[in-house]
């Protein structure tokens, strides 16, 4: 038995149990319903536009991208060898501020030879890279030999003389001599007289005949030269 | 479908809580309608407002009168009664409260025109109660307040049973131990009712209210109508030996009470109370005290609420109408205790 404690007896019906509240739930439950909705499908109408749009332009951009794509590879190419070339034009540029002029200061040897002596080779050597060695390939293009190319901003120098010279007793006179005009102030410019090395030796092969006043002698002098200096 | 039931004490979070209520009593025959404001608050219920209001009480008395009139009044209270709630108690010849004699007895009333009826039972060994209100009168009471405008109604109970819950809610009876009889005195019918517990356990209607009394004595002491409240609150004369005759067949019906709670329940009643405006009070209290040899006590229904410190209390005497307030007070009150 279901037993009720309360006095309370009460005749109205749940129908009858209304809201003061002057927003009604009975109103606003349906409106605010209608308009989650609405809102909804606002909001799902914009995506799917939104998503639409958006498929529209990647189609448009891929078909962009496409047409471009090959002007693309072209630019690229065209920016690489650019690039290419600049280095080239950098490093003959680097070369150019290499270059030693050394003309004039060799012209002036003739001042320094006298009959006694002759000069056989003269060799201005710097260190060269073997661009063709055994063990590596053909370079094909202008990047590959630079590649190959020297980085240092220094290249050392170095001056042969070869060459003969008639001698009189013991001392070499006529190779004093010229070893003590290339110490003069002209040759400054080009040579150093650091690590200088003089050979000399009597040239048998010339002086069989004993009759002769004055014997033979070949020399062999290396200099070590100002650098050549690529900045 | 298997029905789940929820712990009585989930339901009791999801449901409505009733804080400020206006209780109104229709068809209370008084030129206006009776309303108490009443709020609860941490110190318990304060009565805000009460008043008779001045508005034009057409509670339908007939059913023709019902069918005849074309549409309810819409009513709007005066703002200091404008409580979001309003409890609405029904003064009418046509509702009914009585114990049934089964589960399953035809309401009589049903075969004149539609009612709503509800039944409880408050003990196990006793029969239920058994309440009814005419729907045309309920359907009438129900539509005075629309929607969307404080107040709307919460709650629409007879005053009978607004009476009783006025009457529970006093502090004497909330103190009251053990077994009591109330007696529940209105125009034209005093009710009986044995309390065990607070909880009624039997009822009874007698058919002699105040508007009975006050004719009898005025025809007794030959004078009109009228005059005898007068007469009756001077001290000069003694009046005991009209209320004695007119008094005893309803005090006999309270030592009957007595007699069953003793008997039945093993519980003879303890205490005794009165409510309702009572006319010469201090006879009624002589003559029970010389009938069945207790003590009376006298329930006021604002007694143990305060005012609250911003009240409106429209009558200038509210102490000698007080009674007239009582559905109204039990009516907002039954529904803030029970929520």
């Amino acid at each position: 038995m279901n037993l009720n404690k309360s006095l309370h007896f009460d005749f109205l019906l749940e129908s009858e149990r209304l809201s003061s509240s002057p927003l009604r739930l009975r109103f606003m439950i349906p409106v605010f319903g209608f308009l989650c909705l609405s809102s909804s499908l606002v909001v799902w109408q914009m995506d799917y536009s939104g998503g639409k749009a958006t498929t529209l332009q990647k189609k448009d951009l891929e078909t962009e991208i496409s047409k471009l794509k090959s002007n693309h590879e072209l630019v690229l190419k065209n920016r690489g060898e650019t690039k290419e070339l600049l280095g080239q034009l950098e490093q003959l540029k680097y070369y150019q501020h290499s270059k030693n002029r050394v003309a004039e200061t060799l012209a002036y040897l003739t001042n320094c030879f006298t009959s006694n002596i002759q000069l056989t080779e003269l060799a201005l050597t710097t260190q060269m890279p073997s661009l063709v060695g055994a063990a590596q390939p053909k370079p094909k293009t202008a990047l590959d030999i630079a590649k190959l190319c020297p980085t240092n901003m220094l290249d050392a120098v170095t001056l042969r003389f070869k060459g003969r010279y008639y001698q009189s007793g013991v001392v070499p006179v006529e190779l004093n001599r010229f070893l003590s005009a290339l110490k003069g102030n002209a040759f400054t410019s080009l040579v150093t007289q650091v690590n200088r090395q003089v050979d000399y030796q009597e040239d048998t092969s010339r002086n069989r005949n004993e009759s002769k006043e004055m014997d033979v002698y070949i020399f062999d002098i290396n200099y070590q030269c100002l650098p050549r200096s690529f900045q | 479908m298997k029905t789940i039931t929820l712990p009585p004490r989930i339901v009791a979070r999801f449901k409505k809580k009733y804080t400020d209520v206006v209780g109104l009593e229709l068809g209370s025959g008084l030129s206006g309608v009776p309303a108490v404001r009443i709020v609860k608050g941490k110190q318990g219920f304060e009565i805000k407002a009460v008043g008779i209001l001045d508005m034009l009480d057409t509670l339908p008395q007939t059913l023709e009168a019902a069918n005849a009139s074309e549409e309810t009044p819409s009513w709007s209270l005066p703002k200091a009664f404008c409580a979001p709630h309003a409890a609405l108690a029904v003064t009418s010849k046509w509702n009914f409260l009585r114990h049934t004699s089964g589960p399953n007895e035809e309401i009589p009333e049903k075969k004149k025109c539609e009612y709503r009826d509800l039944r409880r039972t408050f003990t196990p060994d006793m029969p239920e109660l058994v309440a009814g209100l005419p729907e045309f009168q309920a359907g009438w009471a129900a539509s005075l307040f629309p929607e969307g405008r404080a107040p709307t109604a919460c709650s629409l109970q007879i005053s009978q049973l607004a009476i009783m819950n006025s009457f529970n809610q006093h502090p004497a009876v909330k103190n009251a131990t053990g077994s009591s009889v109330g007696l529940f005195v209105s125009s034209q019918s005093t009710a009986l009712v044995a309390f065990q517990n607070r909880l009624p356990v039997l009822y009874r209607e007698f058919p002699l209210g105040t508007s009975h009394v006050q004719q009898e004595v005025a025809s007794k002491m030959q004078l009109a109508p009228i005059l005898v409240q007068q007469l009756l609150d001077e001290d000069a004369m003694d009046a005991s030996p009209y209320f004695e005759s007119i008094l005893k067949p309803l005090f006999r019906q309270v030592e009957i009470m007595n007699d069953y709670l003793s008997r039945r329940r093993n519980l003879p009643a303890t205490n005794y109370f009165i409510s309702g405006a009572l006319l010469g009070a201090r006879y009624w209290h002589a003559m029970f005290i010389k009938i069945v040899g207790k003590e009376l006590t006298h329930c006021r229904p604002f007694e143990g609420i305060p005012m609250a410190k911003d009240a409106v209390v429209l009558p200038d005497k509210l102490e000698s109408v007080e009674s007239l307030f009582t559905a109204a007070a039990g009516a907002a009150l039954a529904v803030m205790e029970e929520s």
